[in-house]
């Protein structure tokens, strides 16, 4: 009787990722895997403000095992600052227009220059909150999971994650003229975690996000093939 | 302005005690502001910490300035 448990297909030699054994792994394959991770290369920026960083140096995030290594840093693209920078131009001119009224006559000259430091100050405190929520609410895509931190409001952190190989499905989302332009969008990944759906929203280059995923699904399929998993 | 003219009080003393209070509670928000600052930075580190922290240290000092400005000015 045949033991149809028992597969005819030749397993992988240990250690070597470019084993063409591996469904998905021919050479032209690997090539072009290889020339899409150098253009991401070229993408990427190495400084604490950026967007998307491709092995970024110095970062480090709260629960972080010892051998992970972070592959990507993502926040949302620069241009979403756009609205709060020009609400805090309209509203650092604002107590310029409010003097011509005559609103404000019958108040001494002290309250009025009390109210100017009362207003400038709520001002910074509205730039530096707008700041914090785009500079600290990102997401990070490590060699094992995928991890998204937000900050919803100033004192309630939320910080989701699932490993590479519960992700099942990646959908990239550009959607209106000025994402297709300056290309930022959505990547929505469903996992078979608790949370079922991650999304990374308004980030640079979704394509090679969703690409840079694909390539770690891959890298952990051939990890489990060779029985090297964490 | 004349309701308040006849019992002696200016209008302007409850303009003041209103200040203060909003200043008293922006102080505390500004503590709340170095908490989460704290918090956050504690999440993720990038190199940027440090300036971060002194801009919320900065920003409750300008706070208490002000509430002091409000004190002895108003």
């Amino acid at each position: 009787m045949p033991n149809v448990f028992v597969s005819n297909r030749k397993m992988p030699i240990k250690g070597d990722m470019r084993n063409e054994n591996i469904p998905g792994n021919s050479p032209q394959n690997i090539k072009s895997r290889t020339e899409d991770l150098e253009n991401i290369k070229k993408l990427s920026r190495n400084h604490p403000l950026t967007s998307f960083c491709y092995y970024p140096e110095n970062v480090k995030f709260v629960n972080e095992d010892t051998e992970e290594k972070i592959i990507l840093l993502l926040r949302r693209h620069q241009i979403t600052n756009i609205k709060w920078v020009l609400m805090t131009i309209i509203l650092i001119v604002l107590p310029a227009f409010l003097s011509v009224m005559p609103f404000f006559d019958f108040l001494p000259y002290e309250y009025l220059f009390v109210g100017g430091m009362i207003w400038y100050l709520a001002v910074s405190a509205f730039v530096f909150e707008q700041f914090l929520g785009w500079f600290f609410n990102v997401n990070i895509i490590t060699d094992e999971r995928i991890i998204e931190v937000d900050f919803v409001n100033l004192i309630y952190r939320e910080m989701t994650d699932a490993n590479i190989d519960q992700i099942q499905d990646v959908t990239v989302q550009v959607a209106g003229a000025i994402e297709t332009s300056l290309n930022f969008g959505d990547v929505v990944i469903q996992t078979a975690a608790e949370i079922p759906m991650i999304t990374f929203e308004t980030i640079p280059n979704p394509d090679a996000v969703a690409k840079v995923l694909r390539e770690l699904r891959i890298e952990e399929e051939i990890e489990k093939l060779e029985g090297r998993v964490r | 302005m004349d309701l308040f003219g006849s019992f002696g009080v200016s209008p302007l003393i409850f303009l003041k005690i209103a200040i203060i209070i909003f200043m008293v509670l922006y102080c505390v928000f500004g503590i709340v502001l170095i908490r989460q600052v704290k918090l956050m930075t504690e999440t993720l580190e990038v190199g940027f910490e440090k300036i971060v922290t002194y801009a919320s240290y900065l920003h409750m000092v300008a706070s208490v300035l002000t509430l002091a400005a409000a004190i002895v000015l108003l």
